[in-house]
């Protein structure tokens, strides 16, 4: 399969307290500032919202917590898993 | 996997009937009476002193291992086309389960007025745990899926730096101290910046797949400093940007972070049914991000 490559061209047009508003860049070659603005407001943006690194951290420290409760659910279930495939030689 | 023994009788039955479906003249000729004319009658005759009787025993004898054969092949080549089905069936049956199972847990979250950050997190390591197993038997290969979320800095800018929010829990010891504390930026991973590209050029395709990361001469990974030689652990990506399948005028979206699935094999995605099942997962993760955001603000 081919390997996807893209040069990414986009940049901040905005940015909040809690989020950053990328879009393309186009380029100037040629177009007139009244164009330029036409093309600009009608590109599609993607808003990128963020959390704060402490509710992050917050986040992390609950995830290692529940990782004791996910680790002995899976282990309980390879060991009967493993104990049935080897017993009926499967 | 679970065998269905009445249809396994089915299939031995077919391979029974099929083995028949010969055409008559064909069995006669080439069976019956080609070995009764040309081998056994002679033969027989000069050897054993076989009489007319015993020589057509003995073909129809031969018929029969002929017909046994022939059914023996047929039977073989149903059921491998059966456990085949059987096999396809339980792999993607699986994975419908698995979603249903993640989806179920997100649900519950969204529908839980006084829900905790606890029921957040457990959700979205339900989400990774699932994927993985989905990842693993699909791909035939180790898979590792996690989930990058964008954090608030003092200077946004293109270097805006994604944090792993959480991964599956066998892969967990990926997470060492340095890969923590590496500057994992939008611009410096070659994944992040291509969806959010396509994103931005409102591609229908929004994911980004590399089936050969560690050979590819344009690729970037903040994670490769982590590693020994800085070679990755794996070998092909699957990233698709956490966004919602629709949004209100389908040009400007909002993007909660990445959901990232990669295999310790090259060539492990192919570009159809991987990634469908990958932007409905991030659809649904959107939600629930979307809400803990909006609680959290609120709440603020």
């Amino acid at each position: 399969m081919a390997v996807t490559k893209i040069q990414p061209r986009f940049e901040i047009k905005e940015q909040t307290e809690e989020s950053v508003v990328y879009q393309r860049v186009i380029s100037l070659k040629g177009r007139k500032p009244k164009e330029v603005e036409k093309i600009v407001n009608e590109l599609p943006t993607a808003t990128i919202h963020t959390i704060t690194m402490e509710e992050y951290e917050k986040l992390k420290s609950i995830e290692a917590r529940l990782v004791n409760e996910f680790e002995n659910k899976e282990r309980t279930t390879l060991n009967f898993k493993r104990a049935f495939f080897s017993f009926f030689e499967l | 996997m679970e065998i269905n023994s009445k249809q396994l009788l089915k299939v031995l039955l077919k391979a029974f009937t099929s083995a028949f479906k010969w055409n008559i003249g064909k069995w006669f000729i080439s069976v019956g009476l080609g070995i009764l004319t040309s081998v056994i009658i002679p033969f027989g005759k000069e050897v054993w002193k076989w009489d007319y009787i015993t020589a057509i025993k003995y073909s129809a004898y031969a018929f029969g291992a002929f017909y046994l054969f022939r059914f023996i092949a047929i039977a073989i080549k149903e059921s491998i086309k059966y456990f085949h089905s059987i096999y396809k069936e339980s792999v993607y049956g699986d994975a419908i389960i698995l979603l249903k199972q993640s989806f179920a847990e997100a649900h519950y979250y969204r529908k839980t007025p006084e829900f905790q950050d606890e029921d957040f997190m457990r959700s979205m390591m339900v989400f990774c745990n699932n994927l993985k197993i989905i990842y693993d038997k699909i791909t035939k290969s180790n898979c590792s899926v996690s989930i990058k979320v964008p954090i608030k800095d003092a200077k946004v800018s293109e270097h805006t730096v994604l944090k792993n929010l959480t991964r599956n829990t066998e892969n967990s010891a990926r997470d060492t101290k340095k890969y923590q504390e590496t500057q994992h930026t939008i611009i410096g991973n070659s994944a992040f910046s291509n969806c959010l590209d396509r994103v931005l050029k409102n591609n229908p395709e929004k994911f980004y797949i590399n089936n050969d990361v560690n050979n590819e001469k344009n690729y970037r990974n903040t994670s490769k400093e982590c590693y020994d030689n800085q070679e990755l652990p794996y070998h092909s990506e699957l990233v698709h940007p956490i966004i919602p399948l629709k949004s209100k005028d389908n040009i400007n979206y909002d993007c909660h972070g990445f959901i990232c699935v990669d295999s310790d094999k090259p060539n492990s995605f192919e570009s159809k049914y991987l990634p469908a099942i990958l932007e409905g997962v991030a659809d649904g993760i959107y939600d629930i991000i979307e809400q803990l955001n909006s609680e959290t603000n609120g709440s603020n």
